[in-house]
């Protein structure tokens, strides 16, 4: 072991922000997308996004009898696959298991001390954690979804729109899921700074969503399922007691969406920043 | 554990831009004291934190570094306040107690990757990673994963971590424990090496005798409260409950503890067993060192050495915390 007479002469000097962000949000990202993609979290996400390819491909090339093919509706069947697996179980489960852990994960093999000693912003930590998360569940599902899109729709002919519709409907698909993983994303981090049991808010906030359609008005804008409802290209009936009628245009969806999100994000950073390391319990 | 708190005055009783300063600080957790009141300023060099499990070490360096919030009063390191780590690591590192590391890296992409979290680029970081990993001898070691590490390496690689921006200030928590008896001369060489580069080292360890050696100053804590703080012979001396006791090693012990109990601030002597020593207790050490001289020339005594026998940070633990508290 040695400690040359220039210890602590020859450390370049940090550059002024924000360039020195710029070089901190990096580094965080890299070590983040190390840790979610190459660790287990990202298995239950490969999962849901393979499952429906796989299941899509299947129907695609098992041969059916051809009146029968030519009688499925790829569009209405993407539809209902999408709100029913991907709006409600492969995002907001996919969104769970990534982002609960982005903070919750490094409190449990008590390993986020190491980012609190670094000489970085804390918000610009969790922002780099939050990009790193959307990132992964935003191409991940995104790609699902356009893949599962082409692999309902090309292959059956009945009450298919022409090209242009089409890519129309796989853009506000994708465009969906990337904004649902924006939102369910920024409340489950927000949930993995709060609380140590990540079940018990992930339960009460699909109940939540699971009820929207049957809240009053008010009630069902503070959710994400609402706004991404609204942007859905292709509308299903939720049963018949459900309360369809004040969706909103994507127009406003959209912000929407963003405000409930910066809100979310908002209150992380606040918790991020008086955070305190004792890893009691955890 | 009673009485009031030893402070030997200091002129490092002021605080300065290169002090570790405590005005005031308390630290509960819920109901549970942490540390109560203290006030402390440490200077450069090396200040041992001695104290038994649960006294409020672990919680005093975590103020410092800015993982716990003071509950009441302020910390300042180096005139910064421990709520601007964007600033304060910059020139703080912190090896700490907890030993969990992220999952999948090996030593040298640890290091490194926190290095680049700091905004070094590459080639910085890559260099400063290898040259702290060369510090704490683990070169052979840096391309496995520290998960596979044993304990002692494990220990070297945060040593590592918190030395590799050369930062002005070392907080250490236990950096010792489970080094084997090489690795632990060397940190304790490293250790010393970083005091002569004019570093503020705070380190808590068991091994007293080791902390002895090292410390400047130390910090004793019992309880969450300060017991006593300052260099270890201004402390012992403070103590005036406790008699000074001083070993001298001679041919005739029988002969010097005959002549000194003529004298009233002599409060005892015991022969050693071997006959060729005795320690003696006394109140004044200033005037039995003189007495001590007296007998020497006037009976012609072969003195082989004169030495305290109880200013060292393990004679302050006892006589201040004892029987009280468990060592770490």
């Amino acid at each position: 072991m040695t400690t040359p007479a220039t210890y602590g002469q020859d450390i370049p000097a940090p550059p002024p922000p924000p360039s020195l962000w710029r070089a901190q949000l990096a580094g965080v990202v890299r070590l983040e997308a190390r840790k979610t993609l190459l660790g287990s979290r990202v298995l239950p996400l490969l999962l849901l996004a393979g499952l429906p390819l796989g299941l899509l491909l299947l129907l695609a090339i098992v041969p059916l009898p051809s009146e029968i093919r030519q009688g499925i509706d790829g569009v209405a069947l993407f539809a209902g696959i999408y709100r029913v697996f991907f709006l409600r179980i492969a995002i907001f489960v996919g969104c769970l298991v990534v982002f609960i852990q982005l903070f919750r994960g490094d409190l449990m093999e008590r390993s986020l001390h190491y980012y609190f000693l670094c000489p970085i912003r804390r918000e610009l930590l969790m922002a780099g954690k939050f990009l790193v998360g959307l990132a992964s569940t935003g191409v991940i599902l995104g790609i699902s979804t356009a893949g599962s899109y082409v692999l309902a729709v090309l292959p059956f002919a009945a009450g298919r729109p022409g090209f242009g519709d089409l890519l129309g409907q796989a853009v506000a698909y994708t465009a969906t899921t990337l904004l649902g993983c924006l939102g369910y994303g920024a409340l489950f981090m927000l949930a993995g700074l709060y609380v140590r049991n990540p079940v018990v808010p992930a339960m009460a906030l699909f109940l939540w969503e699971l009820l929207n359609p049957f809240l009053f008005s008010l009630l069902r804008k503070i959710s994400v399922i609402y706004y991404l409802q609204s942007m859905l290209p292709v509308h299903l009936s939720e049963g018949p007691f459900a309360i369809l009628s004040d969706l909103v245009s994507p127009w406003l969806a959209v912000p929407g969406l963003l405000l409930v999100a910066g809100l979310a994000l908002a209150l992380s950073a606040w918790r991020i920043r008086n955070l305190e390391i004792t890893y009691a319990n955890e | 554990m009673s009485g009031p708190v030893l402070r030997p005055a200091v002129e490092a009783d002021r605080p300065r831009d290169d002090s570790i300063v405590f005005e005031n600080v308390s630290r509960f957790y819920g109901e549970v004291l942490g540390i109560n009141r203290v006030n402390l300023i440490l200077g450069p060099g090396i200040t041992g934190l001695v104290g038994p499990n649960g006294s409020g070490k672990s919680t005093l360096m975590n103020l410092v570094t800015g993982l716990l919030r003071p509950t009441q009063g302020r910390v300042r390191v180096l005139g910064l306040s421990t709520d601007q780590p964007e600033v304060l690591f910059r020139r703080v590192g912190y090896c700490s107690q907890f030993d969990g590391f992220p999952k999948g890296l090996t030593g040298y992409q640890f290091l490194y990757a926190f290095l680049r979290v700091h905004g070094f680029g590459h080639g910085d970081a890559e260099r400063l990673a290898w040259r702290a990993i060369d510090r704490v001898g683990l070169r052979d070691a840096a391309g496995r994963k520290v998960a596979a590490y044993s304990k002692g390496m494990r220990q070297r690689i945060k040593l590592a971590q918190a030395l590799a921006h050369e930062p002005r200030v070392l907080v250490l928590d236990e950096p010792l424990n489970g080094l084997d008896p090489m690795a632990r001369a060397e940190v304790l060489a490293l250790l010393e090496e970083l005091r002569q580069a004019g570093c503020s080292v705070l380190l808590s360890s068991h091994i007293l005798h080791e902390l002895d050696v090292l410390s400047d100053r130390v910090v004793l804590l019992d309880s969450g409260y300060i017991v006593a703080e300052g260099e270890v012979e201004g402390v012992r001396d403070e103590m005036e409950e406790h008699p000074l006791q001083i070993l001298i090693r001679c041919d005739r012990p029988e002969l010097v503890a005959a002549a000194i109990f003529e004298h009233p601030e002599s409060v005892g002597a015991q022969l050693h067993r071997d006959r060729r020593g005795l320690v003696v207790s006394t109140r004044d050490a200033d005037r039995f060192h003189l007495l001590l001289n007296r007998i020497v020339v006037d009976r012609g005594l072969d003195i082989e050495r004169v030495e305290p026998a109880d200013a060292d940070v393990h004679a302050l633990y006892e006589y201040l915390i004892g029987a009280t508290g468990e060592l770490r």
